[in-house]
């Protein structure tokens, strides 16, 4: 008996011992190789990426990283000449066009990948982050996931007097959020917009600025019961009640309240952290890819839960990692994949994590010390109440992101953001404008890429 | 005889130097202008988009072009000849009379004529953020100084029926190239016919009417010229200060053409696009080359 057990346990470390051969052998026949990767990303991103590139190569020392940097506006333009070439890069970051990749077959479908290897396995991510282009083929979860957040100047607000909520149950609802911007926008007299005596045409300080972009308004179209497409997803949605009244509703923070700039439809509004650092607007709507310049501008400010009081619903967003079958390397491209998205495989990506990207693996949201460490209040980008408005209401209110499930979003999203133009400037009303644009956007709408309703 | 042979052989050698030294021109031509042109009216004809296969589709890309189911095209047509029927008179003249204040004599002739033609040596999109951050229409300098002096607030950029006004504007900033041309031009124009002005007892105002203008015709025709080839190919000032808007009155032929092809992937359409261009700009060329006769005084004749 003692034999036996002597006998099997000496079988089982030869066997061990063997793979470990195996292993080191493995390892030590791993050929050198080079994989190129593309990204864009601001110049602290390109820094991140750059430095934690290092640490790769130091932890991989067989895998040669090829990390070339270009400008988000000529990403696409960059990589299709690459293609055009016969010089595809192994991964990339990537936008909507990636689903036109994917149908064309020009990357990996992910499922195919993590069928493959467990740790890449669909479970382990956030069920909204998905950019599929079809509902069995996918190009992977987002890498970094951004929310919709509202930002504020806490001396501002603190010397109003006012607190911003940071939970669902005590948001704000539309009216309270036009109340608070009024007695936040003042003009040169320091009479605020709730003043009979208010002067329009000479503010100084806004009550609210938003970026005039899908990512702002789509949260309170989903949650006031509207919808970018139509019920079964063959038209155009927004030009229906309870959509159109949400933009003109944004207008008219413009247009009749006066609490925001009116120069909103040229790209000449200045961006949340010098608004909120300058005082220039008291309260920003737009994403929390702004909270790291926020934090290294040095100003007091806050973040909390958008205005919206009834169904609270919201989403993440972000790129992609997509991976070229055009590759030779797949598995050295996939230890870099899963580099890359691992908030701590380095210092410069754990710092990223902390700082302008949210993570899209569930258990950064479940378990309660992974959350501390990408989201504790200690951090610089991390305000007091961050958990609470960026975290919890968004993770728990979650719907798939209008850019990622509507087919042909760029597009339309192109003629939506022309006619909003209109409604903003004031010269239409959200209803009409969006109906005039009905036709040309219908000609455009394919439905949705999970086939529910977006 | 030998002789005619000799310089027949020399003739051919230098014919063939000729030929060297002019290679680089013709062949950069060939392979960068000729054969990308042609690649790119064979792929009008197509749906290319650098990814997929490539479909030959006949005329269907012009056809949705002119038939108005592409939303953009007429909108950029249009928008884009008014910005070139206001750009291009206003910089002309803006240009020809910087040139007749830079040419009187007066001291520091050469730092005024450099500091008039320094706006041409920055480069557009450092300018373009500049003027994005004049012409804002709530935090801008330009209605700061309305505001100051108890002038109503103007939209700038902002509005559809301004922004036009206000690219053309900032395009008036660079006119430095047009004005150099005008100002040689000027200082061609012989004294005699001057003096023979102020003999006759005609003034500043005569001399410029019935000497400096006919006599600077061609330099005027061949700046406006360029000027509407130039000015049909405005883009820059679309994609860096206004991306199109607002409302698409901004969105200038080659933004939209660009866009079409690197935001929309279709370069088979975008082609086509190109195309459209290249022909309008021929028309109007060959228009503008019949005209002068009219009014292109030419010394010789």
């Amino acid at each position: 008996m003692k034999m036996k057990k002597m006998l099997s346990a000496l079988l089982c470390g030869a066997l061990f011992a063997g793979m470990g051969v195996v292993n080191i052998s493995a390892e030590e026949a791993a050929e050198p190789c080079t994989i190129t990767f593309t990204y864009w990303g601001s110049g602290a991103e390109q820094a991140a990426i750059e430095a934690s590139l290092e640490t790769f190569q130091e932890a991989y020392p067989e895998i040669k990283v090829n990390a070339i940097h270009i400008p988000s506006d000529d990403f696409l333009t960059k990589i299709n000449s690459m293609i055009a070439a016969g010089e595809t890069p192994d991964i990339s970051y990537s936008a909507s066009w990636k689903c036109q990749f994917g149908e064309e077959g020009l990357i990996y479908n992910f499922f195919d990948l993590a069928a493959e290897d467990p740790e890449l396995a669909p479970e382990n991510y956030l069920d909204t982050c998905w950019w599929n282009w079809s509902e069995t083929e996918s190009a992977g979860p987002i890498m970094a996931n951004v929310c919709p957040s509202l930002m504020y100047n806490a001396d501002i607000l603190g010397e109003a007097g006012i607190e911003v909520p940071t939970t669902t149950e005590e948001a704000w609802s539309w009216d309270e959020f036009v109340e608070v911007a009024k007695q936040l926008t003042l003009d040169g007299d320091g009479r605020n917009a709730a003043d009979p005596e208010f002067d329009a045409n000479n503010i100084v300080q806004y009550g609210v600025m938003f970026a005039p972009s899908w990512n702002t308004y789509m949260s309170f179209v989903y949650s006031n019961g509207g919808s970018y497409l139509s019920e079964d997803g063959t038209q155009f949605g927004l030009c229906e009640e309870a959509a159109a009244e949400v933009l003109q509703n944004f207008a008219d923070l413009i247009n009749v309240h006066h609490v925001a700039p009116t120069s909103i439809a040229s790209n000449s509004m200045p961006s949340a952290a010098s608004a909120i650092a300058s005082r220039q607007a008291a309260m920003y709507l737009d994403g929390s890819w702004n909270h790291l310049d926020l934090a290294e501008a040095g100003c007091n400010w806050g973040v909390g839960v958008l205005p919206i009081s009834e169904n609270y619903t919201t989403y993440l967003d972000g790129g992609s990692l997509i991976i070229f079958k055009a590759t030779e390397h797949l598995d050295e491209t996939i230890k870099l994949y899963k580099w890359i998205t691992n908030p701590e495989s380095s210092a410069e990506i754990t710092e990223m994590f902390r700082t302008i990207w949210l993570p899209v693996h569930k258990v950064y949201y479940e378990d309660p010390e992974k959350l501390e460490f990408w989201a504790s209040e200690e951090f610089r980008a991390r305000p007091e109440g961050f958990k609470e408005a960026c975290v919890d209401a968004v993770v728990n209110n979650l719907t798939v992101a209008t850019e990622i499930n509507v087919k042909n979003f760029n597009e339309i999203d192109t003629l939506v953001s022309a006619a909003l133009d209109e409604v903003f400037s004031g010269s239409k009303t959200a209803l009409d404008a969006m109906s005039a644009i009905k036709g040309s956007v219908d000609a455009l709408v394919e439905g949705t890429y999970n086939g529910e309703r977006a | 005889m030998r002789n005619t042979q000799m310089s027949k052989k020399k003739r051919r050698r230098e014919n063939m130097w000729g030929m060297l030294f002019c290679l680089p021109c013709i062949l950069g031509f060939l392979f960068f202008a000729l054969l990308p042109m042609c690649t790119s009216l064979y792929y009008s004809f197509t749906d290319y988009n650098v990814i997929s296969r490539c479909n030959f589709v006949g005329l269907d890309n012009y056809k949705n072009l002119f038939s108005g189911t592409d939303p953009y095209f007429s909108k950029a047509l249009w928008v884009t000849i008014i910005y070139v029927a206001l750009s291009v008179p206003s910089s002309l003249i803006v240009a020809f009379c910087i040139a007749l204040l830079l040419n009187t004599e007066v001291k520091g002739k050469g730092i005024f004529r450099t500091i008039f033609y320094l706006p041409s040596i920055v480069p557009v999109v450092g300018m373009s953020a500049v003027w994005l951050w004049i012409f804002n229409s709530d935090f801008g300098l330009a209605n700061m100084l309305l505001k100051a002096a108890g002038l109503p607030k103007c939209q700038w950029l902002s509005s559809e029926s301004t922004v036009i006004p206000t690219l053309v504007f900032t395009n008036l900033w660079t006119v430095g190239s047009t004005m150099v041309i005008f100002l040689a031009g000027i200082q061609d124009v012989p004294r005699q016919l001057s003096e023979a002005v102020e003999i006759d007892g005609g003034g500043r105002m005569a001399k410029l009417l019935h000497v400096i203008i006919p006599m600077m015709t061609p330099t005027i025709f061949y700046n406006l010229v360029m000027g509407i080839i130039n000015g049909f190919q405005v883009f820059t000032q679309a994609y860096v200060i206004t991306q199109g808007g607002p409302n698409n009155a901004s969105l200038f032929y080659v933004y939209y053409l660009y866009r079409e092809a690197f935001q929309f992937m279709r370069m088979g359409s975008a082609s086509a696009i190109a195309w459209v261009l290249f022909v309008i700009i021929m028309l109007l060329t060959v228009i503008m080359f019949k005209l002068q006769k009219k009014w292109v005084y030419y010394g010789g004749e």
